[in-house]
C-alpha cells in the first residue's frame, strides 16, 4: 500500500513537472512545487496590499508624501526580493519567488515611472502606484486609492487562481494550443469579472489628484479608462498561442470598456510570453559583397541579415520589448491623451504639453535601459553566440551586427512613439509649430535609441546571460541576478549615453541642437560597439564560460 | 551520396596540425592542458583519447584558435593559432562538443550561415547545406524547423554539416559520433574516411574506443593534459604488453595506469 502511494506520488510529481514544461512558466513551477507555500504567499500578498491601504489611509490627514513613499518602497522591495530569488530550492526561496510573481503587476518599474510621473505632474497626494499611467492612470485618477488597492487585491487573487487553474488544466492536456486557449479565456474572464465588480464601487473622482489626471477625467466625462497593462495584455495573450489573440484581446478590452464605463482595474494574470519552436519564415537573403565588397560585405551580409531577421521573427523578444516599452512610454501616452481630452481648456492642455519633454526623457531612459537586457548576446543566439566565435568572425563584426540590427529596429520605434505623443499634445494645445516639434521629437527618439543601443551592447558583452525570452520566460537565479546587475549596469550606462543627447535637444535651440544630438547619438552607438568589441576580446574566455561552452577541464 | 565539391585531392605535405608543449590554465589555476605535443598529417585520421577532463576538448579549442594557450604553440598549416586565430578558423572545420548552436535558426540556416561566414556565396552555401543535411539524413521538414526543438543527435548532425560546409583542409571533430543513431554514425565514419583519403587532416576526439579503433590511423592517449602514449592500434598494444586479441579498452587502462574496474556493489547484483 505504502509502495503504491509512493509510486502514485512520484507519478503525480512527474505529471506536474510535465505540466510545468507544457506551460513553460517558472511561476507555475513555483506554485506546483509547494501548494502550501503558494497559499501562504497569496495571504502575505493580500496582507501587504491591506497594509498599503492602511498606510495610505492613515496618511490622508497626515503626511501623504511619506505614505506614498512608503508604498513605493514596499512595492519596490517586494519586486527586488522576487527578482533575486531562484525558483528552485527550499520553501523560503520558493515563497520569495512566488512573491515576485504576485508582485508582477506592481513591479519596480511601475513604481519608478510612477514616482517620475508624480514629480513631473506635481501630484499632491496618493501612492505613486496609483498615479502611474500603466497601473492606475485611469483607475486611481477616476476613483481614488481605495479602488486601486481593491484592484491590486483582485489582481493578486486572480493571478493565483489563474495559475492554479493553469496547472490543473496542464494535467489534463499537454496540448499547447489548448493551454493557450484556456489561459486566454482566463484573461477574458478576469476582465469581465472586474468590469462587473467595478459597478459597485463609488466614484471618487478628482479627490487629491494631479492636475493632469483631473483634467483627463474632466475632459472625458464617464471615461472608460484603460486597465493596467492594457497594451501588455494582448501581447501576453499573443505570446501564449498565436497572433490571433492580439486581435481578440483588444476586442475584449473594448467590450469591457463599453460595458463598464468609468472603471477598469489592474487585475491581470501574470502570464509569460513564450516563444514557440516550429516552422519559421526564411531568413533574409542579404548579399552585400557586391555593393560593399570583400570582407565588409561578407560579414554584413551574413551576420546582419541573421541578426535583423532574428529580431524580426522572434516573437518572445517582440513581446519582451513591447511590454517594457509599453510600461516606459505609458506616461508619455497618458499625458498626451490627457492633453487631447483637455483640448477645450487651452491652459490645461498647454500645461500638459509642457510636461512632455521631461516625461519623454524619463521614458527614453527607461526604454533604452531595457535594450541592455534585450540585446543580450545569448538572448537571440543561444549557444550560437559561442558557435559564431568559433568561426572566422571578428569580435567587432559580431558586436556591430547585433548593435546595428537592434538600432535599426528599435530606434525608429522610439522615435515614432515620441513623435506621436508630441503631435497629439501639440495639436491639443494649439501650438503653432506642431510639425517642427513633432519632427524634432521623432529625431530625438531615434538619437536616444542609438545612444541606448550603444550602452546596451556594452552591458550585453559584460553580462551575456540569456534573456528570459530565450528560455520560455522562465526566471532562474542566474537570470535573476544577472538581470539585476545587468539591468542596473545598463540603466547607468544608458543614463550616461542619453543625457548628452537630451541636453543637445533640450538645452540648445534650432538645428544646432538637433545636429549635435544626432551626432552624439551616433557617436554613442559607435563608441558602444567599439568598447563592446574590446571588452569581448579581453573577456572572451569569460564570455564563453558564461555561455557554459568553455568549461575548465573539458 | 558523393560530395562533388569536397573531394579534390590534396598534396601530402608537412604536418597539417602541430602542437608543441601546448598548455592551458583556466582561471582558478585549473589545468586544462599541460604540455601537449602532437602532429596530424594530411591524409590521416588521428584519434585523441582520454578520460573525462583529460584535456581533449581544450586541445581542440586551442588548435582551432577559439582559446589562447597559456604556454606553447599550436599551428594549422603553418599558421600560428594564437597569433592569427582568424586565419586558422578560415582553414579548419570545427565540430564543438555538446549541442550548443543557434536555437532560433533552422538547421539549413545554421549551415548556410556558417558557409557564408567562410566566404561562400549564398547560392553555394545553400546548395552545400542541402547536400550535407541530406547526407546526414535530416529530412526537409526537420531542416525547416528551428534548432531549439531538435534532439541532441539532430543538433550534432547540423554541427557536423556546419564544420564541413566550406570543405576545410583540416577537420577538428569533438566527439563526432556522440548521440548519433547507427545509420548516421556509419555515414560520418564513411565521410571522415573519404576526407582523409582525399588528403585532409582529421583530428577526432572521442571516449568511444571502438569508434576510434575503427576510424583512426593513429591514436594519441591524453592523460592529465599530457600525451601518455601514441601510435597505431598495433603499436599501442605492443606498448601496453597486450596481445592482438585484447580490446583497446584494456590497452587504454594499462597505458593510463588504471586497474580494471571493480564489480558492481553487492546490492546491485
Amino acid at each position: 500500500m505504502r509502495a503504491s502511494l509512493s509510486s502514485a506520488a512520484a507519478l503525480i510529481r512527474a505529471d506536474l513537472a510535465a505540466g510545468r514544461r507544457a506551460l513553460g512558466t517558472g511561476r507555475v513551477a513555483v506554485l506546483t512545487s509547494s501548494t502550501g507555500s503558494a497559499l501562504l504567499v497569496a495571504l502575505l500578498a493580500l496582507g501587504a496590499v491591506a497594509l498599503a491601504v492602511a498606510v495610505h489611509g492613515l496618511a490622508v490627514g497626515g503626511s501623504p508624501d511619506a505614505a506614498a513613499g512608503a508604498v513605493d518602497l514596499l512595492l519596490a522591495a517586494a519586486f527586488a526580493a522576487g527578482l533575486v530569488s531562484p525558483t528552485a530550492g527550499g520553501p523560503t526561496t520558493r515563497i520569495t519567488a512566488l512573491a515576485r510573481a504576485t508582485a508582477a503587476p506592481v513591479d519596480a518599474r511601475v513604481a519608478l515611472i510612477a514616482a517620475a510621473a508624480r514629480e513631473a505632474l506635481a501630484a499632491p497626494v496618493g501612492p505613486a502606484i496609483v498615479l502611474s499611467a500603466g497601473a492606475a492612470c485611469g483607475l486611481g485618477a477616476a476613483h481614488g486609492v481605495a479602488v486601486a488597492m481593491l484592484a491590486l487585491v483582485l489582481a493578486t487573487a486572480l493571478s493565483v487562481v489563474a495559475l492554479v487553474a493553469g496547472v490543473m488544466f496542464a494535467l489534463l492536456t499537454a496540448h499547447r494550443r489548448g493551454a493557450g486557449l484556456f489561459r486566454t479565456a482566463i484573461i477574458a474572464a478576469t476582465l469581465v469579472s472586474i468590469g462587473s465588480l467595478s459597478r459597485g464601487v463609488p466614484a471618487n473622482a478628482e479627490s487629491g489628484l494631479a492636475d493632469a489626471l483631473a483634467a483627463l477625467h474632466r475632459g472625458h466625462e464617464g471615461a472608460a479608462l484603460l486597465p493596467s497593462r492594457w497594451l501588455v495584455a494582448p501581447l501576453d495573450a499573443a505570446g501564449l498561442l498565436t497572433w490571433w489573440p492580439l486581435v481578440v484581446a483588444p476586442a475584449l478590452v473594448a467590450w469591457v470598456v463599453w460595458n463598464a464605463p468609468g472603471l477598469l482595474a489592474t487585475a491581470w494574470p501574470p502570464v509569460d510570453a513564450r516563444a514557440h519552436p516550429g516552422r519559421v519564415r526564411p531568413l533574409l537573403r542579404l548579399d552585400l559583397r557586391g555593393p560593399l565588397g570583400g570582407r565588409l560585405g561578407e560579414w554584413l551580409g551574413a551576420l546582419l541579415a541573421k541578426d535583423v531577421a532574428l529580431l524580426l521573427r522572434e516573437r518572445g523578444l517582440h513581446i519582451l520589448v513591447l511590454r517594457h516599452a509599453a510600461l516606459a512610454l505609458a506616461p508619455l501616452a497618458a499625458v498626451a491623451a490627457a492633453a487631447w481630452f483637455a483640448r477645450g481648456d487651452a491652459t490645461s492642455a498647454a500645461r500638459l504639453a509642457r510636461a512632455l519633454p521631461a516625461l519623454a526623457l524619463a521614458a527614453h531612459l527607461v526604454v533604452v535601459a531595457q535594450s541592455g537586457l534585450a540585446t543580450r548576446m545569448a538572448g537571440t543566439d543561444g549557444g550560437g553566440a559561442a558557435h559564431v566565435l568559433s568561426l572566422p568572425v571578428r569580435e567587432l563584426e559580431f558586436v556591430a551586427s547585433k548593435a546595428i540590427a537592434w538600432a535599426l529596429l528599435f530606434a525608429p520605434l522610439l522615435g515614432v512613439a515620441t513623435a506621436a505623443a508630441v503631435l497629439m499634445a501639440g495639436l491639443a494645445s494649439g501650438a503653432s509649430d506642431v510639425a517642427a516639434l513633432t519632427v524634432r521629437a521623432g529625431i530625438e527618439g531615434v538619437a536616444a535609441g542609438c545612444a541606448g543601443t550603444g550602452a546596451g551592447i556594452v552591458t550585453a558583452t559584460i553580462w551575456p546571460g540569456r534573456s528570459t525570452a530565450s528560455n520560455g520566460g522562465t526566471p532562474s537565479a542566474r537570470t535573476g541576478l544577472a538581470g539585476l546587475v545587468g539591468g542596473v549596469g545598463a540603466a547607468g550606462l544608458a543614463l550616461g549615453a542619453t543625457l548628452p543627447v537630451a541636453y543637445a535637444f533640450h538645452g540648445l535651440r534650432g538645428t544646432a541642437g538637433v545636429t549635435l544630438g544626432c551626432v552624439l547619438g551616433l557617436a554613442a552607438l559607435g563608441l558602444g560597439i567599439g568598447l563592446g568589441a574590446s571588452l569581448l576580446r579581453a573577456r572572451r574566455e569569460r564570455f564563453l564560460r558564461a555561455l557554459a561552452c568553455a568549461s575548465p577541464g573539458a | 551520396m558523393a560530395l562533388a565539391w569536397g573531394c579534390s585531392e590534396l598534396t601530402p605535405g608537412p604536418p597539417a596540425v602541430v602542437a608543441r608543449d601546448l598548455a592551458k590554465v583556466y582561471p582558478g589555476d585549473i589545468a586544462g592542458l599541460d604540455g601537449l605535443d602532437l602532429e596530424v598529417r594530411s591524409g590521416e585520421v588521428l584519434g585523441l583519447v582520454g578520460q573525462n577532463g583529460a584535456g581533449k576538448s581544450t586541445a581542440i579549442a586551442l588548435l582551432s584558435g577559439a582559446l589562447r594557450p597559456t604556454r606553447g604553440m599550436a599551428s594549422v598549416l603553418g599558421i600560428d593559432a594564437a597569433r592569427d586565430p582568424l586565419g586558422v578558423k578560415r582553414l579548419v572545420g570545427v565540430m564543438p562538443p555538446g549541442g550548443e548552436t543557434f536555437e532560433r535558426l533552422t538547421g539549413s540556416e545554421i549551415v548556410t550561415l556558417t558557409g557564408r561566414l567562410h566566404g561562400l556565396s549564398i547560392a553555394d552555401a545553400t546548395s552545400r547545406a542541402s547536400d550535407l543535411l541530406e547526407l546526414f539524413e535530416l529530412d526537409a521538414e526537420a531542416r525547416s524547423r528551428v534548432a531549439g526543438g531538435y534532439s541532441t543527435g539532430m543538433r550534432r548532425k547540423v554541427l557536423l554539416a556546419a564544420a564541413l560546409v566550406h570543405a576545410p583542409r583540416v577537420l577538428l571533430l569533438d566527439e563526432p559520433l556522440a548521440a548519433l543513431d547507427p545509420v548516421a554514425a556509419a555515414v560520418v565514419r564513411r565521410v571522415v574516411r573519404d576526407l582523409a583519403d582525399g588528403g585532409r587532416a582529421v583530428l577526432v576526439s572521442s571516449h568511444a574506443l571502438d569508434t576510434v579503433e575503427r576510424l583512426c590511423d593513429r591514436i594519441v592517449i591524453v592523460h592529465h593534459g599530457r600525451v601518455r602514449a601514441q601510435g597505431s592500434v598495433v603499436e599501442l598494444r605492443q606498448l601496453a604488453g597486450c596481445g592482438p586479441s585484447d580490446a583497446l579498452e584494456d590497452v587504454f587502462l594499462k597505458l593510463v595506469g588504471r586497474a580494471p574496474p571493480g564489480r558492481a556493489p553487492e546490492w546491485l547484483r
